[in-house]
């Protein structure tokens, strides 16, 4: 058993002893008389010789009562404990792995060891859990050498977004249990954390330049890349655009205005199919590079017939869509939009909208039900109204997308025979106003977009670091068909592995640079890979947080608190009321 | 010590006091010089006391002729002898006696009063100041010109025990002491100088309330009145009840001794004014009397 003090500040109270005497000394200063019988009084009582000051106040039972007071004062200041230090403390840090702590990773092992070992406090031994604030991730480092703790976070490289670290502090308060600590190692300030978990942020304001973003101009060889400064104060930046190839720009000057975005333009280096900027470095290396490659998007075409309105909202869609163009044939078409006769079907061997035209009857009323579906998630249509509606016959696998009164009236299905889909509109464009509904504009766009996925067409494409990859592949190709690979900023290649569920885990890589997915060793896309989380690339809101609280809440945890602490309150109480009472009646007398 | 005119206030006092007081001078027989006073042989003032055979030498002025006339021989009337009082009026002047105005006026008028009232009388009066081991006769005029003061003031007898010895008292003499006995001493010491060869003591004690009864408490540095040392105390209510209790016995022992050595002690208050003070103690003790 362990007498541990939980304020050693409280100690200070002992300095009332000195201000007791002092203020004694003041107030009693002894009277000065002459007197004629002196020898009468000294029969009687003992002359105060040695200490004489000292002895002013012996004799004084308020005074006495006093000094007990401050000491029993400061024993309730102090919050002696009582606790056993042969305890392993369990210390689990979460890291915050958002790309933003780039800026502080040289820095932030050997601070982490100095909080660490202040953490670890009068305890014996140390147990540390180092977690990634991604759930995912696996566990960065488990056990309780210090040292190697640092090397592995030395090797940590943080990458990503933005995370609520909650979910993951409170796996962390699990894995330690109730008397364990918890820390979320940081780099700025931010939400309350969830009780008993410790901030500690690391970070520091700095100022931070870099890209947000270029684009290749279609039909152009022109590029557009922006910069943005971060920081309050104007930075200088130089930049260069370098090819695969090697060749690489002279460095330019650009000056960046607090807070504002600069944006570059230039030529697309003639002969290559990449390129990557680069600006002079600065805290967060991450944005100071931004990899481009031609642009080439992914084009379906789409082959109209059937009723002028059906003509005219193909003519729409190619215009208003970006990604669909008009086919020749029918033959080389990748869609089909038409319109067919009520109270037939058609089979197609390509996705296929269809409108019916000539149907009759009344003005069908009642409540619109949209099922949740992919295609109309969010929609709403409600402001359709129809002049008639075909009855169709559903079919076993058919997803009916969107009813009125019980009776169907967009159909999303396949064919039974070739098995692509079709999205089946039981009405006629001609007598409905379908065409002015924008849920119907989005809904046929996101079939479009559909459509586009499952067509393998060799295509560029801009993505972020991190970014899922679902929309990449293609429903219909198969794994072993596929081949994936990534390139580096610096030109380095390597082949990257499609696990099982690759549909749904894969995600671009965190690092800038390139990437190739092959179908049967022919390139289907090639897609450049950037840096673009804003946030992250935002320090000035970084900040240092220490742990002020950590080492008395460890105490806390570790021990018990003096049981007694009611009875010498109510002591002190009472020796104050007993000091007062004596002072108040000398003076009375 | 004193400023004059509390001097002369203190003399004015005693005057008056003097016109209803006195010694009891009447109360014994004196030898000594002729005065108003019977003496204790035979003398020649008009009271007659006897007869006698005329022996040769006598004188022929108090022969009784009538009873020779008848008789045919010679007889001597005689009368009471007549004499002066014998005053020894000792003052302690130690230090002591002029802590606090109350009590130095209180002895200076005690000490007019005596010098007054022996004048008035037709006593011999010796007054004696004494200081520790240092005793001066002053004469009687250095008392009514207030003189006496300077004398006080040029003493150094250091701060013993008042050593009335050396007063060189007379024989046959009423001898009063004016102190406040406050000094440790065996009483029978003082006491012995005032009754020897036929004295009668007389001792006349002035003290203050404050030093019968003071209220104390707290941290004290008590200065000593007669060596000016500092001695600091602390006097609690316990304390201050024991100082009592040792100054009642200290008076107390002193009464007892005065019996013993058939000394009338009385002892008179610095408050108030001289005759009231006088009255509580000295007059009802017999010091002194009141006038007819």
């Amino acid at each position: 058993m362990t007498l541990i003090f939980g304020n050693p500040w409280g100690f200070l109270g002992l300095l009332g002893i000195p201000l007791l005497v002092l203020i004694y000394y003041l107030r009693r200063r002894a009277k000065v008389e002459t007197i004629t019988t002196l020898f009468l009084l000294g029969r009687t009582q003992r002359e105060t010789k040695a200490g004489r000051r000292f002895e002013t106040f012996s004799n004084s039972l308020p005074f006495w009562l006093q000094i007990l007071a401050v000491l029993i004062l400061t024993w309730l200041l102090v919050q002696p404990k009582y606790g056993n230090h042969r305890v392993t403390q369990q210390i689990a840090i979460v890291m915050d792995s958002s790309a933003s702590m780039q800026a502080v990773k040289a820095s932030l092992p050997e601070k982490l060891k100095e909080s660490l070992e202040k953490l670890k406090g009068s305890s014996d031994h140390a147990s540390y859990i180092v977690l990634d604030h991604n759930p995912r991730t696996p566990r960065i480092y488990q056990g309780d050498e210090l040292e190697e703790l640092v090397k592995r976070l030395e090797e940590w490289n943080p990458r990503d977004g933005a995370l609520d670290p909650r979910p993951v502090l409170r796996i962390a308060r699990s894995l330690v249990g109730p008397s364990g600590v918890v820390v979320y190692a940081t780099d700025h300030d931010g939400r309350p954390l969830p009780a008993g978990a410790q901030r500690l942020a690391l970070g520091e304001a700095k100022a931070n330049c870099g890209f947000t973003g270029a684009t290749v101009n279609p039909g152009e060889a022109t590029w557009t890349a922006i910069l943005r400064n971060y920081g309050d104060s104007p930075q200088t930046r130089e930049w260069t655009v370098e090819t695969t190839d090697g060749r690489r720009t002279d460095p330019r000057e650009v000056q960046l205005p607090p807070r504002q975005f600069v944006t570059l333009e230039g030529k697309f280096p003639e002969g290559s199919r990449r390129c990557v900027f680069r600006l002079s470095g600065d805290a967060l290396p991450l944005d100071d590079v931004m990899p481009l490659v031609v642009n080439e998007p992914k084009m379906i075409r789409m082959w109209t017939m059937g009723s002028e309105e059906v003509s005219e909202l193909g003519e729409r869609m190619v215009r208003g869509f970006a990604h669909v163009t008009s086919a020749l044939s029918g033959e080389e078409a990748d869609f089909i939009l038409r319109s067919i006769d009520s109270g037939t079907e058609e089979g197609t061997n390509r996705p296929t909208i269809f409108f019916y035209k000539g149907v009759e009857g009344e003005r069908p009323s009642g409540a619109w039900l949209t099922r949740d579906h992919e295609l109309t998630e969010g929609l709403n249509f409600q402001a359709m109204t129809l002049r008639g509606l075909e009855t169709l016959k559903t079919r076993g696998d058919d997803e009916i997308l969107l009813w009125l009164e019980g009776q169907p009236v967009i159909i999303l299905r396949r064919d039974p025979v070739s098995r692509v889909e079709q999205l089946v509109f039981a009405f006629d464009l001609s007598s409905s106003n379908a065409m002015k509904v924008p849920a119907v504009a989005v809904l046929l766009h996101r079939f479009a977009e559909r459509v586009a996925r499952e067509t393998i067409t060799p295509h560029t494409a801009a993505l972020e670091t991190g970014q899922q990859l679902t929309e990449l592949f293609p429903a219909k190709v198969e794994r072993k068909d596929l081949e994936l690979s990534k390139t580096s900023v610096g030109g380095l290649t390597s082949k990257v592995g499609l696990p099982e569920g690759y549909r749904v885990t894969q995600r671009a890589p965190r690092e800038p640079g390139f990437l190739e997915l092959s179908y049967r060793g022919e390139r289907l896309m090639e897609a450049s890979v950037a840096f673009a989380d804003t946030r992250e690339a935002d320090l000035s809101g970084a900040t240092t947080i220490r742990l002020p609280e950590v080492e008395s809440e460890l105490v806390e945890r570790r021990t018990r608190e003096d049981r007694w602490w009611r009875i010498a309150t109510l002591l002190l109480l009472a020796v104050v009321l007993v000091a007062w009472y004596l002072l108040k009646s000398r003076q009375s007398s | 010590m004193i400023q004059p005119a509390q001097l002369e206030e203190a003399m004015a006092a005693a005057r008056r006091v003097v016109e209803q007081l006195k010694l009891p001078l009447g109360a014994r027989s004196w030898k000594g010089q002729a005065g108003e006073f019977k003496g204790a042989g035979v003398g020649s003032s008009i009271d007659f006391q006897d007869h006698r055979d005329y022996a040769p030498g006598d004188d022929p002025r108090h022969i009784n002729w009538q009873a020779f006339a008848r008789t045919g021989q010679y007889s001597m009337k005689l009368y009471r002898e007549e004499v002066r009082p014998v005053l020894d009026l000792l003052v302690d002047v130690s230090d002591s006696m002029w802590v606090g105005n109350g009590k130095a006026l209180r002895t200076a008028e005690l000490l007019y009063f005596f010098t007054l009232g022996a004048e008035r009388h037709g006593a011999s009066l010796s007054v004696h100041l004494v200081k520790g081991e240092e005793a001066r006769a002053i004469p009687t005029d250095f008392v009514l010109t207030h003189r006496w003061v300077q004398e006080v003031e040029s003493m150094n007898g250091g701060e013993e025990v008042p050593q009335l010895v050396r007063a060189g008292l007379r024989a046959n003499a009423i001898r009063i002491l004016i102190s406040d006995l406050l000094f440790e001493a065996e009483p029978g010491f003082v006491l012995r100088n005032l009754h020897d060869r036929q004295g009668t003591g007389l001792v006349f004690s002035p003290f203050t309330r404050k030093e019968e009864n003071p209220e104390w408490r707290g941290q004290y540095d008590f200065i000593e009145a007669e060596k000016g040392t500092r001695h600091s105390h602390q006097i609690s209510a316990s304390a201050l009840q024991r100082y009592r209790n040792a100054y009642q016995r200290h008076f107390a022992l002193w009464q007892e001794e005065c019996r013993k050595h058939q000394v009338i002690l009385s002892r008179v208050a610095s408050e108030g004014d001289l005759l009231t003070s006088l009255n509580r103690e000295a007059i009802r003790f017999g010091a002194l009397e009141v006038m007819p």
